[in-house]
Order: C-alpha cells, then sequence, then structure tokens
C-alpha cells in the first residue's frame, strides 16, 4: 500500500505531510520511557512485516499491522510509522520521500482509530470481546487504510470507487490474517504482559 | 532497570519469532520495469518486487528531452510489452522514458537512452526477395542490415539479462541496516528522555 513517488498532486502530498506532522507532535507528546522499547520493536516489525508478502492474483499484497500498532502505541503509532516508511523508502525504495507524509498518514490514522475504537474491548475481561476487538481492530485498519489510499489517488484524479474496489477486495485476504495475528498477538500479550497495552 | 532488561527481552523475542514466521520468500513490493532495444522494436518487462508480473499494467513512453507523450500500451499477463521505436525518436535522437503505472499507486519508470536506439531503422521486410539483387553480388548496404538483424537477435536475450541485473534487489544488508537504525534511535531516544528525567 506504499504509494510510489510522482503518483499524488503537490496539493495532496502537502496535506498529507501537514496531518503526519500534527500525528507526529501528539504521538511524541505522550511518549514517556517506558512506552520507548515497545515503539521501537513495534517500528522494527512494521519495518520488516511489511516484507511479507502474498501473492494475489494481479499483483501482491503484503502485511501492515497498523492494527496491531495502532492497539499497543495509540498516538505513537505516527512518530513509529514514520520511521518504518522513511527507512523503508531509503533502503527498499518502497514509497517515497516526498509521499512519506501520506503514506504515513494512510496507515497510522486507521491505527488511531482502531486504538479508540476497540481499545476498550480488548482491555475488557469478556475473553470474547478481546478476540471481537482484535479482529476488529486487525482487520478494520487494513481496510481503513485502503480507503485512505483510495482517497489519495482519488484527490490526485482517479476514480475513487474502481480504486477502492480494488485495493479492498485485493486486501481482504490480508485483512482476515490481519485479524487474527492482532487477536492471537492481543489475547498473548494480555495474558503475560498486560501492561505493554497500557491502561484502560 | 532490571524491569526494562526483561521487557526489552520479551518484546525482542516476539520480535525475532515474528521474523522466523516470514516465509524466506517473502519480500514486498514496488513496481519495477526495464528495457531492451530488440531489432527495431523496444522491449518492456513490469514486475512486483518480487511479486510477479505486471498485468494489465499502463505504459507510457515520453520523449526525455521535450516531456511529449509518444505512445501508450498495456502490459500483458506476463507483464511484457513492446512497440515500435518511433521513428522521430531515431531522426531527433531522443532519450525514451518508459513509465508503467500499475494500480493502488505504484508507478516507476526505464530510460531507453537514444545511443541504444538503431541509427538505421532495420526494416524487416528488406529486400531478400528483391529480384534485381543479383546472385553473388550482394549489397553492402544489405549486408549490414542482415548483419543486424542477427545480431539484435542474437544480443536480445543478453540485453534483457543486463536491464535485469541493472534491477536493485533487497539484501539482507538492507534490513539489518534499516532495523540497526531504528533500534539506535530508539536508544537515542531513551538518551533523551533520561535526561528529561535527570534534570
Amino acid at each position: 500500500m506504499h504509494i510510489s513517488e510522482g503518483v499524488l498532486a503537490p496539493s495532496v502530498l502537502i496535506s498529507g505531510a501537514a496531518i503526519c506532522i500534527v500525528g507526529t507532535a501528539i504521538g511524541l507528546k505522550n511518549i514517556n520511557q517506558d512506552d520507548i522499547p515497545k515503539v521501537g520493536v513495534l517500528t522494527a516489525v512494521f519495518f520488516v512485516a511489511s516484507l511479507v508478502h502474498v501473492p494475489l492474483g494481479p499483483s501482491s499484497v503484503h502485511l501492515i499491522l497498523n492494527g496491531l500498532i495502532g492497539l499497543v502505541l495509540g498516538w505513537a503509532a505516527f512518530p513509529g510509522l514514520l520511521v518504518a516508511l522513511f527507512f523503508q523508502s531509503i533502503f527498499f525504495q518502497f514509497g517515497g520521500l516526498t509521499v512519506l507524509g501520506v503514506n504515513t498518514v494512510n496507515m497510522a490514522l486507521p491505527g488511531v482509530i482502531a486504538y479508540y475504537l476497540c481499545s476498550g474491548m480488548v482491555h475488557s475481561d469478556n475473553r470474547i470481546l478481546n478476540i471481537a476487538g482484535g479482529f476488529i481492530a486487525g482487520a478494520g485498519a487494513v481496510a481503513g487504510a485502503g480507503i485512505l489510499v483510495a482517497v489519495s489517488l482519488y484527490m490526485s484524479g482517479q476514480a475513487f470507487l474502481g480504486a477502492a474496489k480494488t485495493i479492498l477486495l485485493a486486501h481482504i485476504p490480508v485483512m482476515i490474517i490481519e485479524g487474527l495475528v492482532t487477536v492471537f498477538v492481543i489475547s498473548f500479550v494480555k495474558k503475560v504482559r498486560p501492561e505493554i497495552l497500557g491502561p484502560g | 532497570m532490571l524491569i526494562y532488561c526483561k521487557r526489552m527481552i520479551f518484546s525482542l523475542t516476539l520480535c525475532a519469532v515474528m521474523l522466523v514466521l516470514v516465509p524466506k520468500q517473502g519480500l514486498c513490493h514496488r513496481v519495477d520495469i526495464f528495457c531492451w532495444v530488440e531489432g527495431d522494436r523496444i522491449k518492456c518487462e513490469a514486475k512486483f518486487t518480487p511479486g510477479g508480473p505486471v498485468k494489465s499494467g499502463q505504459i507510457v513512453v515520453y520523449a526525455q528531452q521535450t516531456g511529449k507523450k509518444l505512445l501508450t500500451r498495456k502490459t500483458d499477463q506476463e507483464g511484457k510489452a513492446s512497440f515500435k521505436i518511433p521513428d522521430k525518436a531515431i531522426k531527433k535522437q531522443w532519450d525514451l522514458k518508459v513509465v508503467c503505472n500499475a494500480e493502488m499507486g505504484h508507478k516507476n519508470f526505464w530510460i531507453v537512452k537514444a545511443d541504444e536506439l538503431p541509427s538505421i531503422n532495420p526494416d524487416s521486410s528488406v529486400s531478400k526477395q528483391d529480384s534485381s539483387v543479383k546472385e553473388g553480388v550482394t549489397d553492402k548496404k544489405e549486408l549490414i542490415q542482415i548483419f543486424s538483424q542477427v545480431l539484435s537477435k542474437q544480443l536480445a536475450p543478453v540485453k534483457r539479462d543486463i536491464a535485469a541485473l541493472k534491477e536493485k534487489r533487497i539484501s539482507l544488508q538492507d534490513v539489518f541496516g534499516g532495523l540497526g537504525y531504528i533500534f539506535g534511535l530508539a536508544g537515542f531516544a531513551f538518551y533523551l528522555t533520561g535526561k528529561k528525567n535527570r534534570n
């Protein structure tokens, strides 16, 4: 879901960068020393996990993990994903430097939304709510990212419905896999180290 | 301090477990396109790196010097496309910029330099059957044309391989380099917040 250089209109790039700066500032303000290990590790996980590709139909899709990252980090997902995407563009040429802001917003914002929607479910004592919350966060964040990518392309002149349909259809397997991965990781973490999930 | 170490070790184990689950061939994607000259045509191959060919991707060819759009094509199911070199490009010695637009916002390009283009446009319908040429008397121009055709046929796979070699692959060094930077930044952030606490 990394958008390449030279695809989007300059206005989209600038607004994306602006939203990214705001999000990153909010994220950095809320970080304290206790959080740094988990931000670092999740950034590293995103950096590497984007390399997992699922060959599918006309192209290939990859694990995004923005749901899990958003759920665990909250607003700190912005600086984490910004750093990871920056290094991905430098080392792997995924995305690009001018599109960095837009790509960060597309992936981090759904994560933050997942945090607000699902963190209550995940922190509750009800097992079923935990599983539901984890799955919705994982799958929903991927869908959200797909929709935001389609919006970015639309604002640069491409047909929205067509792009959105292509992206969402292509990512349905990823949504399911990510929902499951999020559920497993969250339940494991809850059992072993619930404080990682942060205050309820 | 001990708690931080324990947390770090736990988090790193989690990370390592996830890394182990990464399939060996699993790598993400950008679009790569490479082109080479074969006779009077340019052949292109577009694929995701790695992840397979770009099917029905849009190919647009621009003249690098003027920015003018020359032609468009679509890639087939194997990600291949080809087009005849525009005569204008040969005459005016233009570099050709071949841009591939794959879906979902992926885009990349390849430049075919003017000196790769044939200087005489080899005409494949050349007069092998020209009855005005006598047996045993071979026109020098014809000889050159025949040689060019044979050469371009032989060289096509070589050029294709060279173009493929130029492709930037993702290496393990890149992965570890990125991871190193990330953990370094985390360490630096530790230092900064620690300083704040002490002050």
